[in-house]
């Protein structure tokens, strides 16, 4: 069963100057539980991609399905409340907030979702940091902790929400090789044993191998 | 609580941009402050002038030729003017005559010490007008008035400087080498309360006296004491109506009185800025003075609204972060608008702290100086406290509450703009 399915889609950015075609009549479908990676040369338009499947972009024109709802009919208030339910995003810089410490900042999909507790918020926030192995360091902040560690708070703040699917844009572009392993296992953990389905973009050729699937872009189109 | 690690975090990271929006509201909150601390310097009500805003100044009249010659002048009037202006006015509970006219002299005892003083001529009722403690002896009564002798009541600090104490009814002082026997003394008071300067009063034995060949021209201000709720405008009708009256008896002598709207109030009288013969245009300055708060309420929003669009610009990856974990643009525009609210809490009291400041300063430097009789003052402790009454905690919340919604209005546009922006967009702004 698909979970995500782009159909037409097509991306053009617009200045007064010139205009640029970033994705072109991309049609798309990833099943539940899939592991797929983004391949392409930089500027080809795959993160582009990875934002209109998390919805932080809309495209020019197409249809986008994620878990069979039609999300280009939606307004930016369901966008948001969509987002926060089903995906989890996982940023090549991190992209942690640096004024909030580990605890708060995997908290944030939970405030955002309301009817979650404040003791409540806790213990989930708790469980899934004591599973990624950050129960030490829930009150330091981003400034405190390695590369790795930050990717793993970002980790945990993408599925802190319990979302069916998980979009890393190069997950592992900012870690050594060692980090970058770690946060590989990580995900396909997460993949294997709870079923999450994982779109991640990556130049990185032997982890894309290790996915269940990889797409390929070109300028803006789907080659593979 | 995060948005107090917001903010916290900022002065940490945005040192400037922050302490700039902090130190304008603390600015605007400190200037509103001390705008009103000084305007209401003289309009505060204190003990002894406990009624003070309900008291009416007649003084001074602006008097023209009727017969066509130039002569046109400011004047002060008689005891019988004064009288027939102002003696019989519905909604006047009491009315005072009192004689500024000798001023600052030197008093002193016989073989004794001598001091510079200011003095003020009163009558029996003025006693009643205001609040002064007696420390020893009583007011003037009728009989005071009506004698012919000389009599006088100190102010502590004047009784000290002359006599070490204050048991001194009964006591001979000279007041530019004329006898007064004193009939009692009174505690300091504030120097800026009205007659606050005067350091000795003396009784003001209505004699008539008249200077001038007109016949109307004398040293009496009138003080009177209007009834609870009555308008000064109603007092002002019937006053303009007696100059009517009085103009008809002043015929024989070829001039006229020209009214001015007396008698003032103490705020026309605070405001200043006329003479006996033009009008005081208080509306016109009540109008530049809330230009004034407007303004100084008005700029550092302008300035907050500037530093919030500063700070969002390095927080807009954060923005991007906070929506695609499912922030609703409200909840963006209510995030910044909770932290500059905190921010203004912050400024505004800072600027309370300010304000708290330029008054000790006020009270300790200011007050006790350049004044006559700053010798006497000085030996007044109770001088340096009296200017904490000044303190309206009113005018501070309503300060801080134009603050609040200026600030918030000013901070609208940036935050929304900000919550418009599509997450990718946000996001990738750190990449550029």
């Amino acid at each position: 069963m698909e979970i995500i399915r782009l159909k037409d889609v097509n991306k053009v950015y617009r200045t007064k100057e010139i205009e640029t075609l970033a994705l072109e009549n991309v049609n798309l479908e990833i099943r539940k539980g899939e592991f797929v990676s983004i391949m392409g040369p930089s500027g080809c338009g795959k993160t582009t991609l990875l934002n209109i499947i998390g919805l932080l972009d809309k495209p020019t024109s197409g249809v986008v399905r994620i878990s069979d709802k039609d999300t280009t009919v939606m307004d930016d208030s369901k966008l948001s409340e969509f987002r926060n339910k089903n995906i989890g995003f996982v940023f090549q810089s991190f992209h942690l907030i640096p004024s909030l410490n580990v605890m708060e900042n995997v908290a944030i999909p939970l405030i955002y979702r309301g009817g979650v507790s404040g003791s409540e918020r806790k213990k989930i926030v708790t469980d899934v940091l004591t599973k990624l192995g950050l129960s030490h360091r829930l009150r330091h902040y981003p400034g405190q902790l390695s590369g790795g560690q930050c990717q793993r708070v970002a980790i945990a703040r993408a599925i802190v929400g319990d979302p069916e699917i998980i979009l890393a844009d190069e997950p592992t572009g900012n870690l050594d090789s060692q980090m970058g392993k770690e946060v590989m296992d990580i995900l396909h953990q997460l993949n294997r044993e709870d079923g999450k389905t994982i779109v991640m973009v990556t130049h990185n050729e032997h982890q894309a191998r290790e996915t269940d699937r990889i797409i390929r872009f070109f300028d803006g189109r789907q080659v593979i | 609580m995060n948005y107090i690690k917001q903010i916290l975090f900022e002065l940490k990271y945005q040192k400037m941009v922050t302490w700039i929006s902090i130190s304008g509201t603390a600015l605007a909150i400190f200037m509103v402050m001390s705008v009103y601390l000084t305007q209401s310097l003289y309009t505060f009500e204190m003990a002894p002038a406990s009624k003070r805003n309900m008291i009416l100044t007649g003084k001074g009249m602006h008097m023209q030729s009727i017969n066509g010659n130039s002569m046109s002048a400011s004047e002060t009037m008689n005891h019988n003017l004064a009288l027939n202006i102002y003696g019989k006015l519905d909604g006047i509970e009491k009315i005072s005559l009192v004689n500024p006219g000798r001023g600052a002299s030197d008093a002193g005892v016989k073989n004794g010490p001598s001091v510079s003083v200011e003095t003020l001529g009163v009558d029996n009722e003025f006693w009643k007008l205001y609040d002064y403690k007696f420390i020893s002896g009583k007011p003037f009564d009728k009989g005071d008035i009506e004698t012919g002798n000389n009599f006088a009541i100190l102010k502590e600090s004047v009784a000290k400087a002359l006599f070490h104490g204050t048991d001194v009814v009964g006591e001979t002082i000279e007041i530019d080498n004329i006898p007064y026997t004193v009939r009692g003394v009174i505690e300091d008071s504030f120097i800026l309360l009205p007659d606050g300067k005067v350091n000795i009063f003396t009784n003001y034995k209505h004699d008539g006296a008249s200077s001038g060949e007109d016949e109307i021209n004398g040293p009496t201000k009138v003080l009177m004491l209007m009834k609870p709720g009555v308008d000064p405008d109603y007092i002002k009708q019937q006053v303009s109506k007696k100059y009517e009256d009085a103009n008809r008896e002043l015929l024989k002598l070829d001039i006229e009185l020209v009214y001015h709207q007396q008698p003032y109030t103490s705020e026309e009288i605070a405001i200043g800025g006329f003479g006996s013969n033009s009008d005081p245009e208080i509306t016109e300055r009540k109008k530049e003075f809330a230009l004034i708060y407007a303004l100084l309420l008005l700029l550092p929003a302008i300035n907050l609204s500037n530093m919030t669009r500063s700070r969002l610009i390095h927080r807009v990856t954060e923005i991007g972060v906070r929506r695609a974990f499912g922030a609703k643009r409200v909840s963006i525009v209510s995030q910044i608008f909770s932290e500059n609210l905190l921010m203004t809490f912050i400024g505004g009291c800072i600027g309370l702290s300010l304000s708290f400041l330029f008054l000790a300063f006020l009270s300790r430097y200011f007050i006790p100086i350049n004044v006559p009789g700053n010798y006497l003052l000085e030996e007044s402790s109770k001088v340096s406290s009296v200017v904490w009454h000044l303190f309206n905690f009113k005018v501070f919340f309503i300060a801080i509450g134009g603050c609040f919604i200026l600030n918030v209005l000013s901070a609208t546009l940036p935050s929304w703009r900000a919550s418009l922006m599509q997450p990718a967009t946000a996001i990738s702004k750190s990449k550029q």
